[in-house]
């Protein structure tokens, strides 16, 4: 379909948080900001990179506060919209959610595990109560079957949600895993369906052009793919390649190109790439986000990162339970040495 | 004008606008309601305070629900009527009802599609273990003349994408298409009187503002300045009936309606939500933004709309409420109650 | 030998695996497994192994205030606040499995005698009961800690419908526990569900951040408390000993359940009710006695 408008949404400064350890400042912020504003890229999300409420030992502590890194935003934001990423078990609306409404976020979008959805009931419709736009998103997704994944979005519409994304959060998926799943929603749901793509296989992009195919309408892009592990669908590579297939963005190429080229600049440490231990994380489909603990844990324990995410996706682990690590890379040391 | 007033006002309309000969069964007669303290529930009890009132009906009525005592929240001025009985049980417990009952009406069930998301075994379970309970227990009442059972409009339309698939969102549609087979089977082979009803969409006071219907979500928005959100283009036919008109002819089906039929209740008109959505912010006077929500690859928009052509003939029933005027009584009310528009 | 007589109100899984293992106790003798529906599953298996069931909810205790000694309650918080009020005026110690927190925390391996004269008792969450000594411990080797932090894992299989409504009021009140065991600045509390088959036993890390780290203080009197934990909670163990991990203390601890009538993966859940019977063993112990003192001894699983 042509003509088409998609919804492109940036996460570059939530999910690229991963990247840097969740140590974005809130000037970094706020420049990043101005310049998605003025590039027309119509909802930029912020935060550290599991979302609301989440810096913790757990996770990572942030550098700043949800509060300053949102009014940061909030502040350069003229046209965009503001989003967040929420789970709920790592934040509670009375810590977190109102605090965010009274800081001007216009979407929540409220995430589960692919199979948890019930989880998100409350927080989907505080935010529909404050007259604000409430997202359902699973994450994980590729730990359900199509069906599941059908159900679970089902009852996030059904709770109010206003789209329903899933995430590729381990990078595991190929093009026909995503056709397939997308398929599905698009027929089962009345509400919009959207895509969030990690690289770990390479296929970002590629998952990204065949879930429009299928009737998705909303994408995450980051900037140069700032995000966990292998990064994200590139943003500023995106949004041409969508027009060239006929699709409306609303985004101006060539501000959206220098706001990649400052982010790559002036906040990312480095630029994705798919490292060794990147494709053994998206294989084993295990969340991203693990790749810097993991990494850290299994170096302090002299133990191969690799070992580490195949044990982690063989008990089938899901994000935010990145103390498993620690026990798993004990159990490897301990193996090793007896 | 006080909540009594005011509903009892609306009763008044509604009787007038059908003609109070066709509930005349009722009179003198005992009713058992399953399922009392919701929408429905309270409409109907709050109908028939009306007739005992103001035209001596003499009906007793007693009402079941799990926690009885919500009726006093959302209906004070029903709580400790001498003609209005709470029973505190679960449906599917239910061992008697009272031995010269002549009518039960079966609402017992939450209609609330967030609350079937989340708990889709309390929902299977109340809805079909309830249903066969209740009619197990109407079976030896020998006085019984009529029984009329609440399934739901969502029993006649199709998936969206045209899907038969059972799964944990289909339970609410599926487990009421199941309870209609119960009142088959106990039709049939036990003989009891048994009409069923399919309500679809409803307009008035007595309806919790954050449930997920558009009426609500409209109402919830006008009420605190917030734009109105329709899940989808809002083109989707949708026909509304006001609360007292729903009671008058779900009364009017229980007692005239023929054994073993099957009638829609809802309003006779459909509009698009669009334009109810329009209609909510005319009577709100103030500018609100309507927002669709559109998929690309959207549906073939679900048709969910009753066909109360039978009724109309069989009952002369005229509903005494035009959508706006519905929409304006629900408004006044909700702005009345001490927790409006929150 | 003379036994308390306990109503337990509520027939959901919670109350039904207590409704177990009362019979199993010395002191305690399980009067009624009370719901508010015969259609009750718990109600029914309670009724098959002989307990005395009631469909009549509370009232069933009001109406019949001399025949219980102590109430658990096991409904929700809402409901707690409605009766609980009824019932301690009665006379009867209510042992609160709900997070209405109306009476203090107890966790019965560090406070169970400091509790023992009131008539609420409040059994904090799951996850407090499980973090909730391992923050007492820290809190008695360092002097200034700065922040606890827990994260626990259960069984996606484990988390009903209740649980899943309630998040926001379990992470509060376990932080608030973590926070008054503790004396910890600031604390935090995570909870994850994972629906991985085979379902996975629940596990708690706990970490912390505080001046002056002393592990082997620490560890040495964690040590202690798990032992104590583990007269009434046998399936307790530390799977990662105290360490330093990045500046931060880290431990780690699995609750494998008894499996009465919860499933062994479920140890969230049995932890909570295996503190609440001990708390109850307690208070009968004392009012029963020195001549039925024993140590209130559950069955200990091989």
């Amino acid at each position: 379909m042509t003509g088409r408008r998609i919804l492109v949404s940036d996460p570059s400064l939530r999910d690229g948080n991963h990247a840097v350890r969740h140590q974005l400042t809130p000037a970094q912020v706020a420049e990043y900001c101005h310049r998605a504003d003025a590039a027309g890229v119509p909802l930029v999300e912020v935060g550290h990179g599991n979302g609301l409420g989440a810096s913790s030992l757990q996770l990572g502590e942030a550098a700043a506060s949800d509060a300053e890194l949102l009014g940061a935003a909030r502040e350069a934001l003229r046209t965009s919209q503001l989003g967040i990423h929420v789970i709920p078990g790592f934040a509670t609306i009375d810590k977190d959610l109102k605090p965010a409404l009274e800081l001007g976020v216009d979407v929540f979008r409220v995430a589960a595990h692919c199979t948890e959805a019930d989880l998100t009931e409350r927080f989907i419709t505080f935010a529909r109560n404050a007259g604000r736009t409430a997202y359902g998103v699973l994450m994980m997704s590729h730990m359900a079957s199509p069906e599941v994944l059908l159900e679970e979005a089902r009852k996030m519409e059904a709770f109010g949600a206003e789209a329903l994304i899933i995430m590729d959060s381990a990078g595991y998926y190929l093009p026909d895993d995503v056709r397939q799943r997308i398929r599905v929603l698009v027929d089962g749901l009345n509400i919009p369906v959207g895509f969030h793509a990690h690289n770990n296989l390479g296929c970002a992009m590629a998952n990204s052009i065949v879930a429009v195919e299928e009737g998705a309408d909303i994408l995450d892009g980051c900037s140069r793919g700032f995000g966990a592990g292998a990064g994200n669908a590139q943003l500023e590579v995106m949004v041409p390649v969508l027009h060239r297939l006929g699709y409306e963005t609303g985004i101006d190429l060539y501000k959206v190109l220098d706001l990649a080229t400052f982010a790559e600049k002036e906040i990312m440490e480095v630029v994705p790439i798919i490292s060794s231990t990147s494709v053994v994380s998206g294989l084993s489909g295990v969340f991203s986000g693990f790749l810097k603990p993991a990494t850290r844990i299994a170096n302090d324990y002299g133990v191969d990162a690799r070992d580490i995410f195949f044990e982690l996706g063989r008990r089938g682990i899901v994000a935010g339970q990145e103390d498993l690590i620690l026990e798993v890379a004990q159990d490897l040391a301990g193996r090793k040495a007896g | 004008m006080d909540a009594r007033e005011a509903i009892f006002a609306d009763c008044r309309r509604s009787v007038e606008a059908t003609g109070i000969e066709r509930l005349r069964p009722l009179a003198g007669s005992r009713i058992v309601v399953t399922g009392g303290t919701g929408f429905v529930g309270c409409w109907l009890l709050s109908l028939l305070a009306y007739l005992n009132d103001h035209h001596d009906f003499g009906v007793a009525a007693t009402f079941l629900a799990r926690r009885p005592q919500r009726l006093a929240a959302t209906a004070p001025f029903l709580a400790g009527r001498a003609d209005l009985t709470p029973v505190a049980g679960d449906v599917r417990q239910i061992s008697d009802i009272p031995a010269d009952t002549d009518w039960v009406i079966h609402l017992a069930g939450v209609p609330d599609g967030r609350h079937h998301a989340s708990d889709p075994i309390g929902t299977a379970s109340v809805i079909a273990e309830g249903t066969l309970r209740v009619l197990r227990t109407a079976e030896p009442v020998q006085s019984l003349r009529g029984v009329l059972h609440f399934s739901s409009g969502l029993v006649q339309a199709p998936a969206p994408g045209g899907h038969s698939r059972v799964d944990a969102t289909s339970v609410y549609a599926d487990a009421k298409r199941f309870s209609e087979a119960a009142c088959a089977a106990f039709r049939t082979q036990a003989r009891l009187p048994i009409v069923v009803t399919r309500p679809f969409t409803f307009l008035g006071p007595f309806q919790p503002l954050d449930a997920p219907w558009a009426a609500n979500n409209f109402l919830h928005s006008a009420l605190n300045g917030l734009p109105l959100k329709i899940m989808g283009s809002g083109d989707a036919p949708r026909a509304f009936l006001y609360g007292s008109d729903m009671a008058v002819l779900a009364l009017c089906q229980l007692v005239g309606g023929e054994n073993g039929a099957v009638y829609d209740l809802g309003g006779p008109e459909a509009i698009p939500v669009i334009e109810l959505a329009r209609a909510v912010v005319a009577h709100a006077g103030r500018p609100l933004e309507i927002r669709t929500n559109t998929a690309s690859r959207a549906h073939p928009t679900a048709v969910l709309v009753p066909d109360v052509g039978h009724s109309v003939e069989r009952f002369g029933f005229r509903p005494a409420f035009s959508v706006p005027e519905a929409i304006g009584r629900t408004l006044a009310w909700h702005s009345r109650r001490p927790q409006a528009g929150g | 030998m003379e036994k308390l007589r306990a109503a337990v109100l509520g027939s959901g899984n919670i109350g039904t695996d207590l409704a177990i293992k009362l019979r199993q106790s010395p002191l305690l003798e399980c009067s009624a497994l009370i719901g508010r529906s015969l259609a009750s599953t718990g109600l029914a298996r309670a009724q098959a192994e002989g307990i005395p069931v009631s469909a009549a909810g509370v009232e069933h205790i009001l109406g019949n205030p001399d025949a219980f000694d102590i109430v658990f309650d096991a409904t929700s918080a809402a409901a707690h606040e409605e009766h609980a009020p009824l019932l301690e005026a009665a006379g009867m110690l209510v042992i609160d499995l709900t997070p209405a927190r109306r009476g203090p925390l107890c966790v019965p391996s560090v406070n169970m005698d400091a509790v023992a004269g009131n008539l609420n008792i409040n059994m904090v969450t799951c996850g407090g009961q499980a973090s909730s000594p391992i923050a007492h411990a820290l809190g008695e080797t360092h002097d200034d800690i700065d922040y606890v932090e827990v994260v626990s894992s259960i069984a996606s299989r484990s988390a009903g419908p209740a649980t899943r409504r309630n998040l926001d009021e379990y992470i509060h009140t376990t932080e608030a526990a973590l926070q008054f065991f503790s004396g910890a600045r600031r604390t935090k509390a995570i909870l994850n569900l994972n629906p991985a088959v085979p379902c996975i036993n629940m596990q708690t890390t706990v970490f912390a951040k505080v001046r002056d780290p002393d592990v082997s203080a620490f560890t040495r009197r964690l040590e202690a408390m798990v032992q104590e934990i583990q007269r009434y909670i046998p399936g307790y163990e530390i799977i990662v000993a105290p360490k330093l991990d990045a500046g931060r203390i880290v431990t780690m601890v699995r609750v494998i359940g008894r499996g009465d009538y919860l499933p062994a993966y479920a140890g969230n859940l049995d932890i909570i009710n295996c503190a609440a019977v001990a708390v109850a063993e307690n208070y009968a112990s004392r009012r029963l006695g020195d001549a039925n003192t024993a140590t209130p001894r559950l069955r200990v699983v091989p």
